[in-house]
């Protein structure tokens, strides 16, 4: 019961601290607030499938990220055995979040202060100090769609692509009462307390089969004309591993606090598994349109329409034992036909250039958040100055900025940015490389 | 007898797994645990010369605590903190007031005491009780239990001619700050 409980609370802070966007592998987005770029770049088809057929803008490239966050990890790395004095779960839970891509730069200090609880016969209270900042205050519905990278082949305006997909989302909440009484306040007699979680995740892989074109051109939309574009793809995957789960822990006080009688603590959970031989068909539909002229661009990517795995999946159920306390897990059903659906995703953007600069911003309403992102970009002879700030999914305002220097075709750039992905949701701030191959 | 507390536990384990030099901080009021008549004893008359045993002034009470403190916790320091007065009619005397700390199992009398000062009586003259200790490990270790037993005792009892009336105690605090570290086997 313990590990379980101590679970949905890992959980709860995890959840609590939002990965607020994940790390990005393109250090010229990263320095540019993370926004969407124009013109066919990093990120882009991911979020609106038309900018497969949006012709590539000037200064924009492939490119391929540094790990430099790998050195310091690798020369001091972090202790994963909890018997040892130096074991610190705050530290693993922000390597969780921050993989050792870029390089932090400064990392918040985890939450030093003692816990004190004060106990009587009547009377239980709790101060966590700075520690209560890992919970968060309300409920807390967390959750990301990762499409990854889909290589692929195309023939005219025709595509066919590998991608992997990731999905995965928290729902949290305590009782109110459960969430005083860790930030503070007394608990009570007579009082429930209580705490549920829904966690759902699916892994999959598939192919994309796509169009991606004009539907209206006129001239050289880069060069003075216009034009309207289009995109859809069809999504078919085989689900590889499904994970759902629905925990719930409560408890009521009695007349008195410590009394005679054991509190009744109930826990119910309600789970589904499957991995690869669970997995079964998925589909889904991903369709987008960008327009393009006049040093202008406006795009709109609607993702996962529909989107829905089929599973077969064992079925469980957990809960308490009156009796002795401990939690008995049981399967209920092995083979289950379950279904699944994976959230829409909307993603809008504009880019402009005014005079030198490339101005972009998006915003994207995903899975219990809705992000923003603005950046922009100007160039001094063969070095971009680039900035951009966004609005993460714990409603932070993050800052961006960056450089670099182009060679001929080839780039290499550093990016700086500000995040909160840690459990107090502090903000931090890390640097980001990569070189870029121009077309 | 116990509040399962597993949520409380659970915090407590998830705080305590940040650096190593976190502590948990448990304040025990043991006072709160004791109704008016055992904060507030009338001893009564007693005959003049030594007493022939401990006088009462706890009998075994039992202290519930928070269940699955000691799963996550790991006791480093106890201190105990008492403070009482003696009073008494008429008369005087001396005695040692203590304290017995034992695990669910054990008679506390069958203890070792935990606390063990000297007290006076004396009519008009109330005796302020005020004692601190730290606690061995073993006896540490109670307080991350989910209950213990407790009793205290007036002993070695000595009362001068012609013996002493309307002696009473009672206790103004007695509580017990308990540090502990992350257990490491968590």
């Amino acid at each position: 019961m313990l590990r379980r409980v101590l679970l949905l609370l890992l959980l709860a802070a995890l959840a609590g601290a939002e990965p607020a966007g994940a790390q990005l592998l393109s250090a010229r987005r990263m320095a540019m607030g993370g926004v969407i770029l124009a013109g066919g770049g990093p990120g882009s088809d991911a979020a609106n499938v038309a900018y497969r057929g949006v012709p590539p803008a000037p200064n924009s490239g492939s490119g391929i990220t540094l790990p430099i966050g790998i050195i310091p990890v690798l020369s001091d790395p972090p202790e994963f055995d909890p018997d040892k004095p130096e074991f610190n779960i705050y530290e693993l839970a922000n390597l969780a979040y921050n993989p050792p891509w870029n390089l932090q730069l400064v990392t918040p200090d985890p939450p030093a202060n003692d816990i004190s609880i004060a106990v009587g016969k009547d009377h239980l209270a709790v101060d966590l100090g700075d520690v209560k900042s890992i919970f968060p205050e309300n409920h807390t519905r967390a959750g990301s769609i990762l499409n990854g990278p889909a290589p692929g082949i195309g023939i005219r305006r025709f595509f066919v692509a590998v991608a992997p997909l990731v999905y995965y989302e928290n729902d949290l909440s305590f009782s109110d009462e459960l969430q005083a009484a860790i930030h503070g306040a007394e608990f009570t007699p007579n009082t429930s307390y209580s705490m549920h979680d829904e966690a759902h995740g699916i892994a999959a892989a598939g192919v994309h089969l796509g169009w991606a074109g004009p539907l209206v051109r006129h001239g050289d939309p880069r060069h003075g004309g216009t034009g309207l574009y289009a995109g859809a793809r069809v999504k078919l995957m085989r689900g590889l591993a499904l994970g759902e789960a629905e925990n719930g822990v409560a408890f009521t006080t009695a007349d008195t606090l410590f009394a005679s009688e054991p509190v009744d603590v109930r826990y119910t959970g309600h789970y589904f598994d499957a991995g690869p031989d669970g997995g079964r068909f998925g589909r889904g539909f991903d369709v987008g349109t960008v327009w393009v002229g006049g040093g202008f661009e406006v795009g709109v990517g609607v993702n996962d329409l529909g989107t829905r795995f089929d599973w077969r999946a064992r079925e469980s159920v957990a809960s308490s034992d009156t009796t002795t306390g401990e939690t008995v897990q049981q399967v209920i059903a092995r083979d289950r036909a379950y279904s699944n659906s994976v959230p829409t995703t909307i993603t809008g953007n504009v880019a402009a250039r005014l005079g030198r600069f490339l101005v972009a911003a998006d915003v994207v309403r995903g899975v219990w958040a809705t992000t923003g992102h603005l950046g922009a970009e100007t160039w001094f002879g063969p070095v971009p100055l680039r900035g951009g700030l966004y609005l993460d999914a714990n409603r932070l305002v993050q800052y961006t900025g960056g450089s670099g220097i182009r060679i001929g075709s080839f780039g290499l750039d550093l990016a700086l940015a500000t995040n909160s992905r840690n459990l107090s949701r502090e903000r931090g701030l890390e640097l980001g490389a990569g070189l870029t191959f121009y077309r | 007898m116990r509040i399962r507390a597993w949520i409380l536990v659970a915090v407590a384990a998830l705080a305590l797994a940040g650096c190593g030099d976190h502590r948990l901080v448990l304040t025990v009021d043991v006072l709160s645990y004791l109704d008016d008549s055992q904060r507030n004893v009338a001893v009564g008359a007693l005959p003049e010369g030594a007493q022939p045993g401990p006088v009462p002034i706890i009998d075994d009470q039992t202290i519930n605590l928070i269940s699955g403190m000691g799963d996550v916790a790991e006791v480093q320091s106890v201190t105990l903190r008492l403070e009482g007065q003696i009073t008494a009619a008429s008369g005087s005397g001396s005695g040692r007031l203590r304290l017995y700390l034992s695990d669910e199992q054990t008679p506390p009398l069958a203890a070792v005491p935990v606390l063990d000062v000297p007290v006076q009586f004396a009519a008009g003259a109330p005796d302020t009780v005020s004692a601190e200790a730290a606690c061995a490990p073993d006896v540490a270790a109670l307080f991350l239990k989910q209950k213990m037993r407790m009793a205290m005792v007036v002993d070695s009892g000595m009362v001068a001619p012609p013996g002493a009336t309307g002696v009473a105690m009672s206790l103004q605090k007695l509580e017990a700050i308990v540090v502990a570290g992350r257990k490491k086997s968590l």
